[in-house]
């Protein structure tokens, strides 16, 4: 488990510091040696499509999405823990219908086979993967939701 | 109309079960979508919404957020802070207003008022305990001082305003300079009545001799010269405001790596940090857009207009009317998710008043200031809290109120003056 974090959040580092550095040389390429990166603009994108889709799953897992908790404080504990159980329930759902959702489109897009402009990179396995993370983004909500549900069944 | 009512409600409803905002405006958004549309429209549009996420322009988001965490990391704070304290620290409340003219220094370089307050309550709350600070008065200072960082750019918030209405961040950075020194004035005039009512709450620190106080400025020449390659490499013509992100991050990688202050674990935090935070507030920009589809479709926006045209009041009467529902809005919402939430609504009806998109901008960012000060959800006093834990939160709400009423007051001068937001970039032609 720790493993596969580390994995993530490996990912998701070396993405944001490739789409960082590609910038800089693309600029200073094209400032002062008058020639700028090939396929720059694409590659920064790739690398933030993975950069965010890797951290996702870590963003759930450490709990940093906005929640409205202003009733946290006030609500009873069994109260609180069911909403949890609901809240990353149907957190889960969604996400697995954003997955299915993203994966048709990727059918689509490899039966167009569609590319990048310049590199000519295929497009459909980066949307397979974003699909992918949505299920793993899914399965942590899903496993705080049981979670819940398991401190709900010790409390009663 | 009812329908977009609707929508709302059972967006509320959803936020109540704790539900993520994001997911509950992206569940609405779909559904919604997909009743009033068809379901096939529906879903193309969000299956777009997930793999456009990772389209070229929007990279600026998560570049400003790594050159932020770059910045706090580099102890540049505490150069500012100590520049700013060389000057004015021996007076009355000094350190106060130390604090506040370090957090504009920093907001000039940082992009976040969370960074922000985090990295300032670190600097400068041990050296008001020191000296005896009112600790509600300090906490105030650090709390109101770190808001001016979404004001004054680079701000991650302009950004995400400018993409979403599709205004020039160039255009936004630029209105957002003046506006934030007439805050940082209010802010510092704000402490100044503080200290002069109750002399105790602020005593004056110690006197700095003219050779350390030009020491003392010699240390923020990292500050200036950042501030001086993004901002000027960006209106200079050199650069675009996405390529400004990367170009400041990778200037703030390099200053905190030549200060000796990126070990491997380091950098390594502040990449994972910089990326968890930019897929959170990705995820908030791909629910925010699908209700935004869905609003659209319901015509709530026009039938607003319409609305307020029937009791034909001047629409200056009605950005009141907006701004006072912001700041109600904003003592119990999150500030991202309010402008996200609201800005589809709002947008249409502001512009089709005839009102400038690029000062209406300043605008809803100084509302989104007062909501991260306004309790009982602020997240500047939450991240205050984190930092020092042994402040009761009750004594942050008292030590905020002062710059509370400062806010209002430079907002109301924003609104009579449209022409302090928007001089700089009318002059630079955006």
């Amino acid at each position: 488990m720790k493993r596969i974090e580390t994995l993530f959040a490996t990912v998701a580092s070396l993405a944001l510091f490739a789409m960082m550095a590609l910038t800089f040389a693309d600029v200073v390429g094209r400032k002062f040696f008058d020639h700028s990166l090939t396929g720059a603009v694409e590659l920064t994108e790739i690398f933030m499509s993975l950069m965010i889709y890797f951290a996702l799953p870590l963003a759930s897992l450490a709990g940093e999405h906005i929640v409205f908790d202003l009733l946290d404080r006030v609500l009873p504990r069994t109260v609180l823990h069911w909403q949890k159980v609901i809240s990353h329930g149907l957190t889960a759902a969604i996400l697995l219908g954003a997955a299915w959702i993203v994966s048709q489109r990727a059918a689509r897009t490899m039966d167009f086979g569609d590319i990048t402009a310049t590199l000519e990179i295929k497009l459909w396995p980066l949307q397979y993967l974003v699909a992918l993370m949505l299920i793993i983004t899914a399965s942590v909500h899903g496993v705080q939701a049981l979670q819940a549900g398991r401190t709900n069944r010790q409390a009663t | 109309m009812i329908e977009g009512l609707i929508g709302f409600g059972a967006m509320f409803a959803l936020m109540l079960m704790r539900v993520p905002i994001a997911v509950a405006m992206g569940l609405v958004g779909l559904v919604g979508l997909g009743l009033m549309r068809s379901w096939p429209a529906a879903m193309s549009s969000a299956a777009g919404e997930f793999i456009d996420i990772g389209a070229y322009t929007l990279s600026v988001v998560p570049l400003f957020v790594l050159m932020g965490n770059f910045v706090t990391r580099a102890g540049m704070s505490r150069d500012l802070y100590q520049s700013a304290y060389a000057f004015v620290g021996h007076r009355r409340g000094g350190l106060a207003l130390s604090t506040i003219a370090a957090c504009a220094g920093f907001g000039a370089i940082c992009g976040s008022s969370i960074a922000t307050t985090a990295t300032m309550a670190r600097v400068a709350m041990p050296e008001m305990r020191r000296f005896n600070y009112e600790p509600a008065f300090a906490a105030g200072s650090i709390c109101a001082g770190a808001t001016l960082g979404i004001l004054i750019p680079p701000s991650v918030i302009l950004v995400i305003y400018g993409i979403m209405t599709e205004q020039s961040i160039g255009a936004l950075f630029a209105a957002g300079v003046l506006p934030g020194l007439v805050a940082t004035g209010f802010y510092l005039l704000a402490s100044m009545w503080v200290t002069h009512r109750h002399p105790t709450w602020g005593p004056p620190g110690e006197r700095a001799s003219w050779t350390e106080r030009l020491h003392a400025l010699r240390n923020i020449w990292g500050v200036l010269l950042l501030f001086a390659i993004v901002m000027g490499g960006m209106y200079g013509g050199f650069f675009t405001p996405t390529e400004a992100a990367g170009i400041g991050a990778s200037g703030g990688f390099l200053f905190a790596w030549l200060r000796g202050a990126l070990t491997w674990s380091v950098l390594r935090d502040v990449l994972v940090e910089s990326s968890r935070t930019s897929a959170m507030l990705f995820t908030i920009v791909i629910g925010a857009s699908l209700f935004g589809n869905f609003l659209n479709f319901t015509e709530l926006p026009s039938a607003l207009l319409e609305f307020v045209k029937q009791f034909n009041v001047h629409p200056l009467g009605v950005i009141v009317a907006i701004c006072a529902i912001y700041v109600v809005l904003g003592t119990a919402m999150e500030s991202l998710s309010m402008m996200l939430l609201t800005v589809p609504v709002f947008f249409p009806l502001v512009i089709s008043l005839g009102f400038d998109p690029i000062w209406f901008g300043i605008i809803i960012v100084c509302v989104i200031e007062i909501s991260l000060i306004t309790p009982p959800v602020g997240m500047n006093i939450f991240v205050l809290s984190s930092v020092v834990p042994d402040l009761p939160t009750t004594a942050i709400w008292r030590g905020v109120t002062p710059f509370i009423m400062a806010d209002l007051l430079r907002m109301g001068v924003l609104i009579a003056f449209p022409a302090i937001s928007l001089y700089l970039p009318r002059l630079m032609g955006l």
